[in-house]
């Protein structure tokens, strides 16, 4: 048995055992069908999830609901402030608060590597695009890939987010909102104890979340990923892999390790859980696993289920770094990145079959 | 009579079969050495090659020979070439710095008189440290919103707002290049520490007799007889500045956009990260190529400078 993910286990498939013998429908259904679904290729289930995540908007309460704030930004943007319901209103926020108190921002996005690439993936499908097409083709150069990029570029021009933006990870953008740098900030639910203890954060108890906002498209999109559990081909005992996964991501373990913090697969267990979250002081206790639960649900979308998923980023990721610092134009440096992508999937034999 | 005896014990002792004997002795206690030789470094080098000329990924390893593809393909990668030159640049400046400083500060201690012992141990600390370490205390130090440099430049009032040390191409490469030589000072100052500290005296008491001033003893006397010394300082600080990927992986990761990437960087993500082995192959023996050739030229200007 190893220790899989739905981002990654493409790459894996040619040593991989298809796992529907070893697990019923029955046993299946009460699994999110989002994530079965992203665990699926060429019609062979090669994943069973033991905990996701998914994005989500984190923002500040005590910045969005100052009434000063309020006014100021009706009389400058036109319309209330309240939690952003689309990546425009998102924007104009980073750009209101911004330099509103000392050393506050905007925003933050993690900057490079994987990251850089999965976040303008989950705008780019917000705004309609996408990443690949049918044919494996690349489609991310599309006036909804270029709208994306452009909108990481200004943030980044306009400096809404910290001038080292393209050296921070999923570590360094926490850190910055847990110092209460941060208005508005994408993240992964996977933080929330972290923020919430007053001994580390500033923001702890002085924030709260939000659905992934609307894009140009109309979509809602959460990049969103499953660890999750795979058999080896050269396994020498699949009945008993089957058996140990079937234990491990059992509603028992699922919800024991849930109540440490991980987000859990299986309708049963969020159902224990949010029961058990509104007995807590804390009301966002349960509003956070309820939006989890509808993310998971609607939103979860995984990358490309491509082998060459991590080369695709590190091709894509310095152009949009390239894009964000000024080097290079939105339009010309996803070209670029498109054709290079293309010269990689050819290369990997996607267009001759 | 006694010699007689001596005489004829010695042709036993070096007799053919004796000899035999023992050349198959030597050969039994080499042996294992040579093996794990073989299978560690030879056969790697020799496999990787081979490797160099098919076009091997992780992800399809099919080893299907391809010519120079692989060669033809890094001649033409923009990256590639920009990450050659520079390292090269970044070698050159950060071998240079470290030498200097480390040849400065060996004399420096050299002449203290008080607290030498201290002096010594404090100038080991850098090479207390992992490397990864050092990497993550110079991001720290480098880092633009809550880093040591933007914060004492701000306190002292030299700085309104705050220097992306790590983002503009030069300030991330000088940001990479002090964390460099940090660690790699005291080598050097140690190693000529030791080589000033056995030259020996009575050479300078005869300048002294012949009036000479500092910077002639320095140049006469302490240069040319730390030559050895220098050779090994030198050729530690080179390797030891060509393992450097940890520092800069740490500081940097070669990025933003390409701007910091050294071949310690680029040559990693394209094998690894992204399964292209046999083109990673063929960049690591251009690489080696023209490292053996800089080496050979460094030693040679050494050489014709007299320092060797």
């Amino acid at each position: 048995m190893v220790w899989d993910h739905t981002s990654f286990f493409s790459q894996y498939i040619p040593f991989l055992e298809p796992l529907e013998k070893y697990f019923t429908p029955e046993e299946l259904k009460d699994f999110s069908q989002a994530i079965l679904k992203s665990a699926t290729r060429d019609g062979h289930l090669w994943l069973i999830p033991r905990h996701a995540d998914i994005s989500v908007v984190h923002y500040r309460t005590d910045l969005y609901g100052n009434e000063q704030y309020k006014a100021e930004f009706k009389a400058k943007y036109g319309y209330d402030l309240a939690p952003p319901e689309t990546w425009k209103q998102f924007f104009d926020h980073a750009e209101f608060f911004t330099g509103k108190e000392p050393g506050l921002l905007g925003t933050n996005f993690a900057g490079k590597e994987e990251a850089l690439s999965g976040r303008f993936y989950e705008i780019l499908v917000a705004n309609g695009g996408k990443m690949l097409d049918e044919n494996f083709k690349p489609a991310f150069n599309s006036e909804a890939g270029v709208k994306t990029a452009q909108f990481f570029r200004d943030l980044y021009e306009r400096k809404l987010v910290p001038a080292d933006m393209t050296s921070l990870l999923w570590d360094g953008v926490a850190n910055n909102f847990c110092q209460g740098n941060i208005a508005v900030h994408n993240e992964w639910f996977g933080w929330y104890a972290y923020f919430q203890d007053p001994k580390n954060c500033k923001v702890a108890g002085k924030f709260d979340l939000i659905r992934q906002p609307v894009g140009e498209g109309g979509i809602r999109s959460g990049w969103a990923g499953a660890h999750a559990f795979s058999i080896p081909a050269s396994s020498k005992n699949k009945e008993a892999a089957a058996a140990l996964i079937k234990f491990l991501t059992s509603e028992k373990i699922m919800y024991e390790e849930a109540k440490l913090g991980f987000l859990p697969v299986r309708d049963s267990v969020w159902a224990r859980l949010i029961a058990d979250a509104a007995k807590s002081d804390n009301p966002l206790d349960k509003k956070r696993l309820e939006i989890a639960q509808t993310a998971i649900a609607n939103d979860f979308f995984a990358p490309p289920l491509i082998a060459e998923w991590i080369p695709l980023t590190n091709i894509l990721t310095p152009k949009l770094q390239a894009i964000m610092l000024g080097d290079i134009d939105a339009k010309q440096g996803l070209d670029e990145a498109a054709a290079e992508v293309e010269k990689m999937l050819e290369e990997a034999g996607y267009y001759n079959k | 009579m006694a010699q007689l005896t001596q005489a004829s014990a010695l042709e036993g002792r070096f007799s053919p079969a004796r000899r035999a004997k023992a050349s198959r002795f030597v050969v039994a206690m080499l042996a294992p050495s040579v093996v794990v030789i073989i299978f560690v470094v030879a056969f790697p080098l020799i496999y990787s090659f081979y490797l160099s000329f098919t076009s091997f990924t992780l992800l399809r390893p099919v080893t299907a020979w391809n010519d120079f593809a692989n060669y033809r393909r890094l001649l033409q990668d923009p990256i590639f070439g920009q990450a050659f030159i520079n390292t090269l640049l970044f070698m050159f400046v950060t071998i240079n710095a470290a030498f200097l400083m480390g040849l400065f500060l060996s004399q420096a201690i050299a002449r203290t008189i008080r607290g030498q012992s201290l002096l010594r141990t404090m100038l080991m600390v850098p090479m207390m440290f992992a490397p990864v370490m050092i990497g993550f205390q110079f991001r720290w130090f480098f880092n633009d919103q809550v880093g040591l440099v933007n914060n004492v430049l701000t306190s002292l009032g030299l700085l309104n707002g705050s220097i992306p040390w790590l983002v503009d191409r030069w300030l991330a490469m000088f940001s990479i290049g002090v964390a460099t030589v940090w660690m790699n000072t005291p080598v050097v100052a140690i190693i000529l520490l030791a080589g000033t500290l056995s030259i020996s005296p009575e050479l300078y008491e005869a300048a002294d007799v012949d009036g000479a001033n500092g910077w002639q003893k320095f140049r006469s006397i302490t240069y040319p007889l730390l030559g050895p010394f220098i050779t090994i300082a030198l050729t530690i600080l080179s390797l030891d500045v060509a393992r450097g990927f940890d520092i800069v992986s740490i500081m940097t990761g070669g990025g933003p956009a390409h701007r910091t990437e050294l071949l310690w960087t680029y040559v990693p993500r394209v094998a690894i990260q992204d399964s292209k082995f046999a083109l990673g192959a063929a960049m690591s023996f251009v690489t080696v190529i023209v490292t053996i050739a800089f080496t050979l030229y460094l030693f040679r200007q050494l050489l014709k400078s007299r320092i060797l």
